[in-house]
C-alpha cells in the first residue's frame, strides 16, 4: 500500500519557484496497475521519483508498506529502494559492458547477497522470462524486447513489491508499445506487484486499473479513474 | 551495503571497460615509481658496500698508545688514578696528534721511551700493542700498514679450523660453540679455494705446519701436520670434537682440504695472509737486530717477562697533578681517546650524509613524480566518473548508497595505485639490477682495479614505504572525484545523455 499525503515538491530554477507537485494526496493499493499521465512539466515524473525514493518531498508524507520514506536518511532510503522498488527506465538503462546475468545481479550486489545465491536468483528469473539462452549476452547483442525483459528482471530480482516505469514506451512504435504494456500487465498479475507507469501514451489507459492525470502538479480530479473505482 | 569482495570485483570490471585509459594511467604512474624504485635499489646497493674499501682508513702509520691510568674515554677527562692494572685501556691517536702530545713538557715524564731502545721511540709506543700481540705475534699497526686498505678483512676472526668434506664445508672447529659455518664461508670468499692451513711463528721464520687448537680444558695443543698428515689430523679433530658432529659425517672418510692462504698466529684470532705476515716478520726481525745492538737488549723478545717489563714503562701517570694538567692540555687539542675511531666514524658519517643528500634528492623527485602520478589518477577517475554519470544514477536507483558509490571509485583509484606500484617496483628493481651489472661491466672493461660484487640492493623498508605511499596517493587523488560521484543527484544522473 502506498499512501501519499499532502505531497509538495518545489524546485527553484533560475530564481523562479516551480511547484512540481502541489499538495497531492493519493492511496495506491497493493497490486494495482496505475498510470500517471499528463503533459510535460505536469510533475508526473517527480511524483514517481518521490514514490521511488529518488527524491525527497518538501512537504507531506509518502508511506510505502508502512514506512514513511520522507523521513529516511540516504542509507535507509537506498536500502528501501533496493528492497522495495524496481525501476524500469526509458531505454532500459542496462549496463552495456555487462552481460544480461550481471545486469540482473546488480541490485543484489548492493543488498550484500553472496555471489552464488545472486547468480542463482538472477539466472532463475531470466529463465522465467525466456532468456535462458541469452544469459551471457551483452545488451548490444540483444533485441529491444530482450533488453526490456532484462530490465524487468533487474527490477524484480530483489522481490520488489513496486515497479516504477518512467516512459517505458518513449521511443517505441505502437506495435512494440503494446508489447511492453502487455508484458508489464502480465508482470503485475503474475508477480502481484504494484506497477506505476509514467507515460504520455494514451494506449496505456485501456490496460490500467487506474489513471491519474496530472496538470501543473495537481491531480485532475475529473480524469482520476482510480478514485472513481474506489 | 555492498560487500568488500564485490566492491573489488565491480571496480575491476569498471576498469576493464576502459582498458586503454587504464593502461595509459598505469604506464604513467608506474613510470614514476620505476624511477624511484630503481633509485632505491641503487642507493641500497651503494650503502651495502664495505665503504672502507673505497675510502681508506686513516694513514697506516697511525699509532696506538696503551697505558694505565689514562682516562677511559677522553684524555681530557680526569684520570682515575685508583684504577688497577686491569683497567688498562687503549687510545688510538694519529701522527698529527702524536706530535702535539710530544710537545708537552710532561711528555717525557708521561711516556718514557724505553732507554735501551732509544733508536726506536715510536716502536716503544707500540710496545703495548706488541705485548698484547705477544701471543699473536704482530702489532695491529704493522698488519694494518702492510695490509693497507684490506686490513679490515685480514683481522677477521680466525679462531676456527675449517673442516671440509669433499670440498663442502662442514663445520669449524676451535671454539666450536661460537663459530659458525658462515664465518668459514666468508674466509673462503676472500682467501681463495686451494691452500694448506699454515700455522706457526712467522717472526721466527718457523712454519710448523701445525694447527693450534685448544682442547676442552683450555690448553693449547699443537697438532703436527705434514703433507701426508692430513688424514691423521682430520681423525684427531673429529675424535676430539665428535660430540659436535653429525653421525652421518662421522661415518664418512673425511679429508681436510684447507682453504686458507696465510697463518693463524697462535691465539691471535686473526687469519693473516702469508705475504703480509712475512713483511711484518721482516720488520720485527730488523727491529730486534737494532735492539740487540744495545747492551740492555733482551734476549727473548717474545717472552712474557720482556713484554711485561716494557709495559711497565707506561705506568706513568702516577703524579696526579701532572696527569690532570696533561689531560687539560690534550683536551685543548680535542684529542680524544678514540679519535682515530672517530675519524673513521666521521668519514662514514660524511659518506652517509652525502648518501642522505642523494636520498633527499631522490625522495624529492619521487614526491614530484608521485604528485604527477596522483594528478593523472585524479584525472582518470574524474573522467571515469564523468563518463559514468548515468551508470551512477542507475546504481543509486537500484539501491547503492552514497558511501557505496564513494567506495567503488576509491577502490578503482586504489587498484590503479596498487597495480602501478607493483609494476613500478618490479620494473624499477629490474632496471636497478641491470644498471648495476652494466656499470660494473663497463668499469671492469675500463680496467678498474677493484669492484664491488654488485651496486644493487633490495631496500625492503624503502620499497614497502613506496608501495603504501603510492596507494595512499592514488586514494587521495581518487577521493575528490569519488566524492563528487557519491554526491551526484540520481535523478539528474539518470537524465545524462
Amino acid at each position: 500500500m502506498i499512501e501519499i499525503k499532502d505531497l509538495t515538491k518545489i524546485f527553484i530554477l533560475g530564481g523562479e519557484k516551480i511547484i512540481a507537485v502541489d499538495n497531492i494526496s493519493l492511496s495506491i493499493p497493493d497490486g494495482s496497475f496505475l498510470i500517471i499521465m499528463g503533459p510535460s512539466g505536469s510533475g508526473k515524473s517527480t511524483l514517481m521519483q518521490i514514490i521511488g525514493g529518488l527524491q525527497t518531498p518538501d512537504k507531506g508524507r509518502v508511506i510505502v508498506n508502512g514506512i514513511d520514506i520522507s523521513k529516511l536518511n540516504d542509507r535507509e532510503l537506498s536500502g528501501f529502494r533496493n528492497k522495495n522498488i524496481g525501476f524500469i527506465f526509458q531505454n532500459f538503462n542496462l549496463q552495456q559492458s555487462y552481460t544480461a546475468l550481471e545486469n540482473v545481479e546488480m541490485p543484489l550486489i548492493f543488498s550484500g547477497i553472496p555471489e552464488k545465491e545472486r547468480k542463482k536468483r538472477a539466472e532463475n528469473l531470466l529463465c522465467e522470462f525466456g532468456m535462458d539462452k541469452r544469459l551471457n549476452h551483452r545488451p548490444a547483442q540483444m533485441s529491444g524486447g530482450e533488453m526490456q525483459r532484462v530490465a524487468i528482471a533487474r527490477a524484480l530480482v530483489n522481490n520488489s513489491s513496486i515497479l516504477l516505469a518512467d516512459e517505458p514506451t518513449g521511443n517505441v512504435d505502437r506495435e512494440n508499445s503494446i508489447k511492453i504494456i502487455n508484458s508489464l500487465r502480465e508482470i503485475n498479475i503474475r508477480f502481484k506487484v504494484t506497477v506505476i507507469i509514467v507515460t504520455h501514451d494514451y494506449i496505456f489507459k485501456e490496460y490500467a486499473d487506474n489513471v491519474i492525470n496530472l496538470s501543473n502538479g495537481r491531480i485532475n480530479a475529473e480524469k482520476n479513474l482510480y478514485d472513481k473505482k474506489i | 551495503m555492498i560487500k568488500r569482495s564485490d566492491l573489488f570485483i565491480l571496480a575491476l570490471k569498471k576498469l576493464k571497460i576502459r582498458k586503454l585509459r587504464v593502461f595509459f594511467t598505469l604506464v604513467i604512474s608506474a613510470l614514476g615509481i620505476i624511477i624511484i624504485s630503481a633509485g632505491i635499489g641503487l642507493i641500497k646497493g651503494v650503502v651495502n658496500q664495505d665503504i672502507l674499501d673505497y675510502f681508506p682508513l686513516p694513514p697506516p702509520d697511525t699509532v696506538i698508545i696503551k697505558g694505565y691510568n689514562l682516562p677511559e674515554k677522553e684524555f681530557g677527562e680526569k684520570p682515575d688514578i685508583n684504577k688497577t692494572e686491569d683497567s688498562l685501556i687503549e687510545h688510538y691517536i694519529t701522527d698529527e696528534h702524536l706530535k702535539i702530545i710530544k710537545n708537552h713538557k710532561y711528555y717525557k715524564d708521561i711516556i718514557k721511551p724505553v732507554t735501551s731502545y732509544s733508536s726506536l721511540v715510536i716502536d716503544s709506543l707500540l710496545s703495548w700493542s706488541y705485548f698484547a700481540s705477544d701471543f699473536c705475534g704482530y702489532p695491529d699497526t704493522f698488519i694494518r700498514h702492510y695490509a693497507g686498505k684490506n686490513y679490515e678483512k685480514y683481522i677477521t676472526n680466525a679462531n676456527l679450523i675449517p673442516v671440509i668434506i669433499n670440498e663442502n664445508l662442514v663445520q669449524s672447529i676451535y671454539y666450536p660453540d661460537s663459530n659458525t659455518i658462515e664465518k668459514i664461508t666468508d674466509y673462503s670468499k676472500f682467501l681463495g679455494k686451494k691452500v694448506n692451513i699454515i700455522a706457526g711463528d712467522i717472526i721466527k721464520n718457523e712454519l710448523y705446519f701445525a694447527i693450534y687448537t685448544r682442547d676442552t680444558s683450555g690448553f693449547f695443543t699443537r697438532i703436527p701436520i705434514d703433507e701426508n698428515g692430513w688424514k691423521e689430523s682430520t681423525k684427531w679433530i673429529i675424535d676430539r670434537y665428535r660430540y659436535k658432529y653429525d653421525m652421518n659425517i662421522l661415518n664418512q672418510t673425511l679429508n681436510l682440504k684447507g682453504v686458507i692462504i696465510g697463518s693463524i698466529p697462535m691465539n691471535s684470532g686473526n687469519i693473516i695472509p702469508l705475504e703480509i705476515l712475512k713483511k711484518c716478520g721482516d720488520w720485527i726481525r730488523t727491529r730486534n737486530r737494532l735492539a740487540a745492538l744495545n747492551d740492555n737488549a733482551l734476549d727473548d723478545l717474545y717472552s712474557y717477562t720482556w713484554a711485561y717489563n716494557e709495559m711497565s714503562n707506561y705506568e706513568v701517570l702516577t703524579e696526579k697533578n701532572k696527569a690532570l694538567e696533561y689531560c687539560e692540555y690534550l683536551k685543548k687539542f680535542k684529542i680524544t681517546a678514540d679519535c682515530r675511531e672517530k675519524m673513521k666514524e666521521e668519514k662514514f658519517k660524511r659518506i652517509k650524509d652525502q648518501l642522505k643528500l642523494v636520498k633527499i634528492i631522490l625522495y624529492s623527485v619521487s614526491g614530484i613524480v608521485l604528485f604527477f602520478s596522483g594528478m593523472f589518477i585524479w584525472g582518470t577517475i574524474g573522467r571515469v566518473v564523468n563518463d559514468s554519470r548515468r551508470e551512477i544514477g542507475v546504481f543509486r536507483a537500484i539501491g547503492a548508497t552514497k558511501i557505496d558509490i564513494l567506495k567503488i571509485y576509491l577502490t578503482e583509484a586504489g587498484i590503479l595505485g596498487m597495480l602501478s606500484s607493483v609494476l613500478g617496483i618490479m620494473f624499477g628493481q629490474l632496471i636497478a639490477f641491470s644498471l648495476s651489472k652494466f656499470i660494473l661491466y663497463y668499469l671492469n672493461k675500463e680496467g678498474a682495479e677493484k669492484l664491488p660484487e654488485s651496486l644493487y640492493g633490495i631496500d625492503y623498508y624503502g620499497l614497502l614505504i613506496l608501495f603504501f605511499a603510492s596507494i595512499a596517493i592514488s586514494l587521495l587523488a581518487g577521493f575528490q572525484p569519488a566524492l563528487k560521484a557519491s554526491k551526484l543527484d540520481p535523478v539528474i544522473a539518470l537524465k545524462t545523455e
